[in-house]
């Protein structure tokens, strides 16, 4: 790891910057799987780990360069198989003295995987490897998918202001599919309501997965929130009811009367009412 | 939002909507109050099928304006008026009358292809104790230039 006092410090400054302006720097061609399988699987990659940019290497290749706290990288789409993954300080010169990992990340085809590095719950680094919901989600509803990877005890989330996740402890996930809409989200030591995050607005569009990490530590003071979508689950209302009355319809009997309904009409039966009524007038002169 | 459709004497506020009760697009009760589907694409999308519904009939508000999508001519044209203030204009590719059961709606909703407009209303045999139209009349129109 660098500090700002290291002879790196110009050159890294340099290359970080370059990398912003271009979006997180990513290298993943020819990067085999160590073990193949047909099809492709994706993977995104969030860095969770404050004040510490890191180059991310895969099976040893250099593959993230100066990856900054707080960026998500990706989605990359890989042959199936398992990947050693290995983080190291952003002037190591290769994957042999890793501050997280190395780990080995089976990716299955057809799935859709984002790698966290994060700190646990003991503040130590590590990394999680979360699967992403790629199910289709019914008409009109997103999913709104919560992770905590800070340093921090359990957290109860609050959406408008009640309790939609109880309990959410390091390094797991809940997952809620909710209307899509935008939602004012709290985050909170489990049990109570006071923010340690937020309130802060989190839109939950449709047919997407929109993934919201609490991340950072809560001894440091730095907790933050980074969100993540994963889109294209979205799926189509079943219908379009747009008649009550039958009033155009082809199969109306031929004496129809404007409003016929079931064959017991209001005004149908007003009408006959009307017609003996007058038949009765009729009959009496 | 507004549609215009000179020809068939057609001129209706549009609402956006989601879903209704039971899954399906959520219209207004009053047939003279058009919606568009809020989810999928806008008309001013660069793709995919902007869908515009209306109910065809109500008890409360009789015969509404859509009822004349069944006897559009194709080449009828479509003006939409945006909130920008800016229009849109369509013309009428085809006009079909689907049973219900048989209507293809991952392609009535599609996101993606190509820019279009699709309006949508209940047409063709009623069901008189369900209280339900069999069929959907679906009018698809393509973008003029």
């Amino acid at each position: 790891m660098h500090t700002p006092h290291s002879p790196g410090f110009t050159a890294s400054l340099t290359a970080s910057l370059t990398a912003a302006s271009i979006g997180v720097l990513v290298i993943f061609g020819g990067i085999a799987p160590a073990s193949a399988a047909t099809g492709d699987a994706q993977l995104s990659v969030f860095h969770g780990v404050p004040g510490l940019t890191v180059d991310v290497y895969v099976n040893n290749k250099l593959t993230i360069d100066n990856f900054k706290p707080g960026d998500m990288a990706g989605p990359l789409d890989l042959p199936a198989g398992t990947y050693t993954v290995a983080i190291t300080a952003s002037d190591a010169t290769d994957a042999s003295k890793p501050a997280i990992g190395p780990v080995d990340l089976k990716l299955e085809a057809g799935m859709n995987y984002t790698a966290v590095a994060h700190l646990g719950a003991d503040a130590k680094p590590t990394a999680t490897l979360f699967t992403n919901d790629t199910s289709t989600i019914a008409a009109g509803s997103g999913r709104l998918v919560v992770r905590h990877v800070a340093a921090a005890p359990a957290v109860d989330v609050l959406a408008n202001g009640a309790v939609a996740i109880s309990n959410l402890s390091n390094p797991k996930e809940s997952v809620l599919v909710i209307p899509a809409g935008t939602i004012s989200a709290v985050v909170a030591a489990t049990g109570t309501t006071a923010p340690v995050i937020g309130p802060a607005d989190v839109k939950v569009a449709e047919g997407v997965d929109t993934i919201v990490y609490a991340w950072g530590s809560l001894a440091d003071k730095n907790l933050a929130v980074a969100v993540q979508t994963v889109s294209g689950m979205n799926s189509d209302p079943n219908g379009i009811p747009a008649g009550e009355a039958g009033l155009v319809a082809t199969n109306r009997p031929a004496d129809q009367t404007p409003l016929w309904v079931g064959g017991i009409g209001v005004l149908v039966l007003l009408g006959l009412g009307s017609a003996t009524f007058l038949g009765l007038r009729r009959a009496r002169r | 939002m507004r549609i215009r459709i000179e020809a068939l004497g057609i001129d209706m506020g549009i609402e956006a909507v989601g879903l209704g009760d039971s899954g399906g697009m959520g219209l207004p009760k009053n047939p003279a109050i058009a919606a568009w589907y809020k989810f999928g694409p806008a008309p001013a999308s660069a793709a995919g099928a902007t869908v515009i519904a209306a109910h065809v009939d109500s008890l409360e508000y009789d015969i509404g304006p859509f009822s004349r999508l069944a006897s559009a001519p194709a080449g009828t044209e479509i003006v939409l008026s945006l909130a920008d203030g800016s229009e849109r204009r369509y013309s009428v590719a085809s006009v079909t009358l689907t049973l219900k059961p048989d209507v293809p709606w991952p392609t009535i909703f599609d996101r993606t292809g190509p820019a279009r407009l699709t309006l949508v209303t209940c047409g063709g045999e009623f069901d008189y104790t369900a209280r339900r139209y069999l069929s959907n009349v679906i009018v698809s129109a393509t973008p003029v230039p």
